[in-house]
């Protein structure tokens, strides 16, 4: 019952406030998408689930711009991710979405004298001070994920210039483009992605974070991809991600320390100076990407409402 | 004497660097270009320090900048360089560091030089029985001192001329940047022929491992989340970055290293990540590259004899 709630509410906020059947305008023959039968059946609703909110069908739109032949499929991997390999195709995992649900918001919320209140808790998680939707937690890792598997195949197939590491800037252009439909998205998105983020590396994290394989992995720690997705939204908007900044309470392991904020934010004072990491990306994006996308199609995209209020 | 400065051959290695990934053009012409770049200036700036003079009188004596200068004369800058050997800020230069200050000014701290020098290219005794493990500190089992002096301060120096060069040139960053410095000075090293990439990456590694090893200490083994929150990956990711990069291009010479210090996931991703770099400079960094000019750094000696030993 809860996987069928949250996965619901996951999938039905991906493509909410659009057709489910993909409109003309958007349609997209050079995207291929798949969903493929899982042999765990423990993983027969999540396809179900995807296949009947049309997901693909979803993804296959807001990819419309892109101007190469690109195959995205859902399948089972034997782990959370399938490395991208030169080609294709996207795949989004049936265990990745497994994992979501595994630390979405349950039970235990936050406490409070009030029972009224902690009945709505028991809907919620926290992040620091901020509180959590279970949609949120659910929404906002899926998309970011999307994104982030999707960033990878745009840098192959348009020979992208990526300085620094792949998944890095993977994770730093999703965390960009989900700036890009609205400040209301992106909060939601993003603290849905930094809760889930924060509940993971919780889960993994002893035993795990001086293991030489884990450390030598192609991808970073699951916590530096959390401050990382901070990294951009408190360069972005200070003021909407504020709570993640420690002023005038303990700095936590939650909070973006200061001396990473400077960077994040920029600096155009002292013996320093700084660009935003967000004001890197936007640039690299506009002057590498941007010049290879299909302009209209982009618009419309843009104006596409694809997460519900 | 000439201790540390006899071990950096910084221009010459830059020159090849370069020179390997400049495509080759028609011949030469009769007259050699002057190797001069009006946008850069250099400046030895005299220690107060008594421990940092020698350094400083070997750097000068062996004109470190005059050939850094030489090694950039190729580089069409879009803004004026400063190239600054110095004691510092004690805040910026205090422990070992080098910076580029986003302002056109390279920082190199005598700081850096000496670290290198005094604590991680030292052999240190272990207790009989005792292997060299994750917390071990100066010089790796295989390694020599002449490495460590070499690859420290070589990597240190590439990696803080990458920011300058990201800044300067506009280049886009699509990932974090201090990744993509350490990415610009390992494939710098690669450049130029197995033996010396050898000798620069595998001081470089230890210098990294060396630092590890002392958060390591200090932390009980362990790795705290304000090392995953900052703009810099953590030490030992730092030095696996290095190697791969160095094993994607040269397998065989660096066979044994990857197939000793690097997980087996990580080996098989490292032709890719060195593709990746090298698609990243021909496409941002080479196309403002003088290549007649190139062809005349070239022919600079590389490393001396000593710092093979």
């Amino acid at each position: 019952m809860k996987r069928t709630i949250t996965a619901s509410a996951c999938l039905a906020a991906l493509i909410g406030g659009i057709a489910l059947a993909p409109s003309q305008a958007l349609a997209q023959q050079n995207i291929s998408i798949v969903y493929e039968k899982p042999k765990k059946a423990a993983y027969g609703p999540i396809l179900e689930r995807l296949q009947k909110r049309k997901v693909l069908e979803t993804l296959q739109q807001f990819l419309s711009p892109l101007q190469f032949p690109l195959a995205v499929k859902t399948a089972e991997c034997g782990a959370h991710y399938t490395p991208y390999k030169a080609g294709g195709p996207v795949t989004i995992c049936y265990e990745f979405v497994d994992l979501i649900e595994s630390v979405l918001p349950g039970e235990q919320g936050p406490r409070s004298p009030d029972p009224t209140m902690q009945e709505m808790f028991k809907t919620l998680g926290r992040i620091g001070p901020n509180l959590i939707t279970r949609e949120m937690a659910t929404v906002g890792p899926f998309v970011e994920h999307v994104l982030h598997e999707t960033s990878l195949a745009v840098f192959d197939n348009l020979e992208v210039p990526v300085w620094g590491r792949l998944h890095d800037a993977a994770d730093y252009s999703a965390a960009f483009l989900l700036f890009q439909f609205g400040s209301d998205i992106a909060r939601k998105t993003i603290f849905g992605t930094a809760y889930f983020l924060n509940q993971w590396d919780a889960t993994i994290r002893e035993g795990q974070i001086t293991d030489v394989n884990y450390l030598g992995d192609i991808r970073p720690t699951v916590r530096q991809r959390y401050y990382n997705l901070l990294c951009i939204a408190v360069g972005k908007d200070p003021i909407g991600f504020s709570s993640f900044i420690a002023v005038g309470r303990p700095n936590t392991p939650v909070d973006l320390p200061t001396r990473r904020i400077a960077h994040c934010r920029g600096s155009l004072t002292g013996d320093a100076s700084y660009t935003s990491d967000y004001e890197k990306v936007r640039r690299a994006f506009t002057t590498t990407i941007l010049p290879q996308l299909d302009k209209d199609k982009l618009k419309k995209v843009q104006g596409t409402k694809w997460i519900p209020d | 004497m000439n201790r540390i400065a006899n071990r950096i051959a910084t221009a010459g290695a830059l020159a090849l660097v370069l020179g390997c990934l400049v495509p080759r053009g028609p011949a030469a012409a009769q007259t050699p270009p002057v190797l001069q770049n009006d946008m850069i200036d250099i400046e030895y700036n005299e220690p107060q320090s008594a421990k940092y003079k020698p350094i400083y009188e070997r750097l000068k004596q062996r004109k470190l900048l005059e050939q850094l200068e030489t090694f950039l004369s190729p580089l069409k800058l879009q803004a004026g360089l400063i190239l600054s050997l110095e004691e510092g800020d004690p805040k910026a230069c205090g422990g070992p560091n080098s910076y580029y200050d986003g302002a056109g000014r390279v920082h190199l701290c005598y700081s850096w030089f000496y670290f290198m020098d005094t604590e991680v290219a030292v052999e240190r005794k272990r207790p009989p029985n005792e292997p060299f493990s994750s917390t071990s500190l100066g010089l790796m089992p295989g390694f020599s001192r002449s490495e460590v002096l070499v690859g420290g301060a070589v990597s240190v120096i590439l990696h803080e001329l990458g920011h300058a060069l990201f800044q300067i040139q506009d280049i886009p960053l699509l990932g974090r940047e201090e990744d993509a410095a350490d990415q610009i000075a390992a494939l710098l090293m690669l450049q130029y022929g197995p033996r010396v990439a050898l000798t620069t990456i595998k001081g470089t590694y230890n210098a990294w491992h060396h630092m590890n090893a002392e958060r390591l200490q200090s932390q009980k083994g362990d790795i705290k989340p304000a090392q995953e929150a900052d703009e810099h990956s953590i030490d030992i990711q730092r030095a696996f970055n290095f190697l791969c990069i160095a094993y994607g291009k040269e397998p065989a010479a660096f066979r044994e290293l990857a197939d000793r210090l690097l997980p087996r996931a990580r080996k098989d991703n490292c032709a890719d990540e060195y593709k990746q770099a090298a698609l990243a400079f021909r496409k941002t960094v080479l196309p403002d590259v003088d290549q007649d000019m190139m062809k005349e750094v070239l022919k600079m000696d590389v490393l001396r004899p000593d710092d093979f030993k």
